[in-house]
C-alpha cells in the first residue's frame, strides 16, 4: 500500500550514505518489502548515493525522496556536485580474461539492471535531480 | 576449520585467517557496500601476498554492491600477479545474481563450497 514519500537527507560522506541506507531498509522493512526486489531497490540507492558522494564532489549534502508504490519504488536522488547523467554513461565491456578486467564502471550498469525508468534533470539553481524507479512486482 | 597456531586476522565484518605458507581465507559477513569496503579493503588487499591463494567465504554476505564487486576483481587480480588465484564460494542467491550481472564468474572462480574453491586455487597434483 502507497504511503507519502519519505525524505532521507545524509551528510555527502561514506558514513552518510551507511547512515541513511540504514533508514532506507527501515522503511522497507516497515513495507514488509523481500527477496529480489528489496535487493534492487538497495542496491540502487547504494550505486547512486555512493557515486555521488565519492564522484560529485564538492557536494553539501543529499537528499532522497522515497516513494513507495503498489507495483514500484521510486527514489528521486537531489545534489549540489557537479552535473552527471548516468543515462549518459555507456556499459563497461566485460573482459574473458581476469588480467583485461578493469574494476569499476559496474555501478550505473546495475542500476540500469534493476530500473524501469530513469529520469536526470539538471535544474536551474544548478542541482541534480535523478529519478530513478524499480518495479517490485 | 582453522587449527589452533594459525594467524587471524578480524577487521570491522571480515575475518583472515592465514592457513600456512600458500593459503588465506578469508570470510565476510553482512555487508560488502562503499562504507564496509573502504573499512576493509586495506586488510584485504595486503593478505593476498606472493604466491598466496585466496579463498573467499560470502556465505555471512547478503548485501553486494558494485564497489564490493571491484575489491573483489582487484584482489583476484592482486593474486594472479604475485603466482597466486582467488577464488570465491558460499555465494546466495541474490548476491550471485548480481555477480552474474558483473559477469564476473567469466573471470573469478565462483564455487559451490569450500572443496570445490580449494580445488579451483590449488588442484591435487
Amino acid at each position: 500500500m502507497a504511503g507519502p514519500p519519505r525524505l532521507l537527507r545524509f551528510e555527502a560522506t561514506l558514513a552518510g550514505v551507511a547512515r541513511a541506507a540504514r533508514t532506507l531498509r527501515t522503511l522497507l522493512d516497515e513495507r514488509g518489502l523481500t527477496g529480489r526486489p528489496r535487493y534492487s531497490v538497495e542496491l540502487v540507492f547504494e550505486e547512486i548515493a555512493s557515486n555521488i558522494v565519492l564522484h560529485g564532489a564538492p557536494v553539501s549534502a543529499v537528499t532522497t525522496e522515497v516513494a513507495l508504490g503498489a507495483d514500484e519504488v521510486v527514489l528521486t536522488f537531489d545534489d549540489d556536485g557537479v552535473p552527471f547523467d548516468p543515462r549518459a554513461t555507456p556499459d563497461p565491456t566485460f573482459p574473458t580474461r581476469l588480467a583485461d578486467a578493469r574494476p569499476g564502471g559496474l555501478g550505473i550498469m546495475l542500476v540500469r539492471r534493476r530500473a524501469c525508468r530513469m529520469d536526470y534533470e539538471r535544474t536551474a539553481d544548478h542541482r541534480n535531480r535523478l529519478t530513478v524507479a524499480i518495479p517490485i512486482r | 576449520m582453522p587449527d589452533a597456531g594459525h594467524d587471524r586476522v578480524h577487521v570491522m565484518d571480515m575475518t583472515i585467517d592465514v592457513l600456512g605458507v600458500r593459503l588465506v581465507w578469508v570470510r565476510f559477513s553482512s555487508r560488502l557496500d562503499a562504507a564496509a569496503v573502504h573499512e576493509v579493503e586495506p586488510e584485504f588487499t595486503a593478505s593476498v601476498g606472493p604466491g598466496k591463494n585466496v579463498i573467499v567465504d560470502l556465505s555471512g554476505v547478503d548485501f553486494v554492491s558494485s564497489t564490493g564487486i571491484r575489491m573483489l576483481l582487484s584482489a583476484a587480480q592482486g593474486a594472479q600477479a604475485r603466482n597466486g588465484k582467488l577464488a570465491i564460494f558460499g555465494v546466495r542467491d541474490c548476491v550471485g545474481e548480481v555477480l552474474e550481472d558483473a559477469a564476473i564468474r567469466d573471470v573469478v572462480p565462483i564455487c559451490d563450497c569450500l572443496a570445490d574453491a580449494l580445488w579451483a586455487v590449488a588442484p591435487p597434483l
